[in-house]
């Protein structure tokens, strides 16, 4: 009785009205667009438009998977801000979007030449990890104010929703239709990101542990 | 206060120190019975209950209206009993890997303490099928409710409380009780 007396007052000494967060598919809509933003943007400003703009049909494919993979993954990190949300699988959809990207590339791509790693691949990557580094950002002030809980899952879901900003700026922007390009430095970029994501977090933890003993 | 936990959940989000009230009425018995179900340990059990309770204090603001309001408070409780296993493990024995937490031995509930009929035959399972058993069985809880508190399936968490059952079964078979 004592106990539920001492919990009853120490929660009502911290009792202020509280303003909860808002709708999950606000919040999935908003990490969306976020994602979206850089590409729109270029695709706005930019003189030279990326292949895909210029391409056939199937060269709309990448971004079009890409913005749903987008939508997936900011619904997942919506849902990681309410602990008990059911969950949305990551890792299949991302191996079903790597398999059709593959496919839909294949189709659109030239493969007349496949450049080694060279600068123009280098670059493309860079810029990507930066694109997607400043979505990163703010998704990550936003997540501070939720998810609790599952802290590594939530970290290597908005790394792929900034990779997938970066690679959508990429497709946006860069005109080398090469499929071994794009393949290379534009569609590691959402894979990579998350991988870093995690890595960091994982040091974190681990860093946390050693201070700790 | 005779208000569903989710009106209750809204109420305290809002500062209704009436809700707070009905609240830990309510829950904490319950909590308590979720951690001695997991772990068979009065003391601690009373300790995880205040942490959860602190916990659900901070976390307040992540509850959505209208969201059920059992999967946000055993996700959240789960969460406090697995750091304080892990904060447990890490003072005892320095850094230990989660798949090598301390197995729980099962003692008989102390004086004034309502025992939990199956407990002996609850100590011998793995600790997720435990977990499942007792959000289940002890704490009334649906599969669908579980599998969000758990962030895990519907059809993993049927498959857990299934194969608990098949072994306490076969314990109970062993040692020929009914």
């Amino acid at each position: 009785v004592n106990s539920g007396q001492d919990v009853k007052a120490m929660l009502k000494a911290g009792l202020r009205p509280r303003r909860p967060l808002a709708p999950e598919w606000v919040y999935a809509l908003g990490f969306t667009l976020l994602a979206l933003a850089p590409a729109l943007l270029l695709l706005l400003t930019s003189d030279t438009p990326g292949w895909a703009a210029r391409a056939g049909a199937w060269a709309a494919a990448p971004p079009v998977l890409s913005a749903v993979l987008a939508a997936l993954a900011g619904l997942r990190l919506a849902r990681a801000m309410t602990p008990g949300s059911p969950t949305v699988a990551a890792l299949p959809w991302l191996s079903v979007w790597l398999v059709l990207l593959a496919g839909a590339l294949a189709l659109s791509t030239s493969r007349a030449h496949a450049p080694a790693w060279g600068s123009d691949e280098q670059h493309c990557f860079d810029s990507g990890l930066i694109v997607g580094a400043f979505v990163l950002l703010p998704v990550f002030l936003l997540l501070r104010r939720g998810a609790v809980l599952r802290i590594n899952a939530t970290g290597a879901a908005a790394g792929v929703l900034g990779g997938l900003a970066g690679l959508l700026a990429l497709e946006s922007s860069c005109d080398n239709p090469a499929f071994w390009h794009i393949a290379l430095s534009h569609v590691t970029v959402p894979l990579a990101l998350p991988l870093l994501v995690l890595l960091l977090l994982l040091a974190l933890s681990l860093l946390r542990r050693l201070r700790l003993r | 206060m005779n208000l569903e936990l989710e009106e209750l959940l809204e109420r305290w989000q809002q500062g209704d120190a009436a809700a707070v009230d009905a609240l830990v009425d309510r829950l904490s018995p319950l909590l308590r019975r979720f951690f001695l179900g997991l772990d068979f340990d009065a003391n601690a059990a009373d300790d995880l209950v205040q942490d959860t309770w602190l916990r659900l204090h901070r976390a307040l603001r992540t509850y959505r209206p209208g969201a059920p309001a059992l999967p946000w408070i055993y996700a959240i409780a789960r969460h406090t009993r697995l750091d304080s296993l892990r904060k447990r493990a890490r003072v005892r024995r320095g850094e230990v890997a989660m798949d090598v937490l301390p197995e729980v031995v099962w003692e008989p509930a102390p004086p004034g303490e309502e025992p939990l009929p199956i407990g002996p035959l609850l100590a011998e399972l793995p600790a997720a099928q435990r977990e499942a058993v007792v959000m289940t069985k002890l704490q009334g809880m649906s599969l669908e409710e579980v599998a969000r508190a758990t962030g895990s399936s519907v059809g993993a968490v049927k498959q857990k409380v299934f194969r608990a059952y098949e072994k306490i079964r076969a314990l109970a078979r062993e040692r020929g009780l009914r």
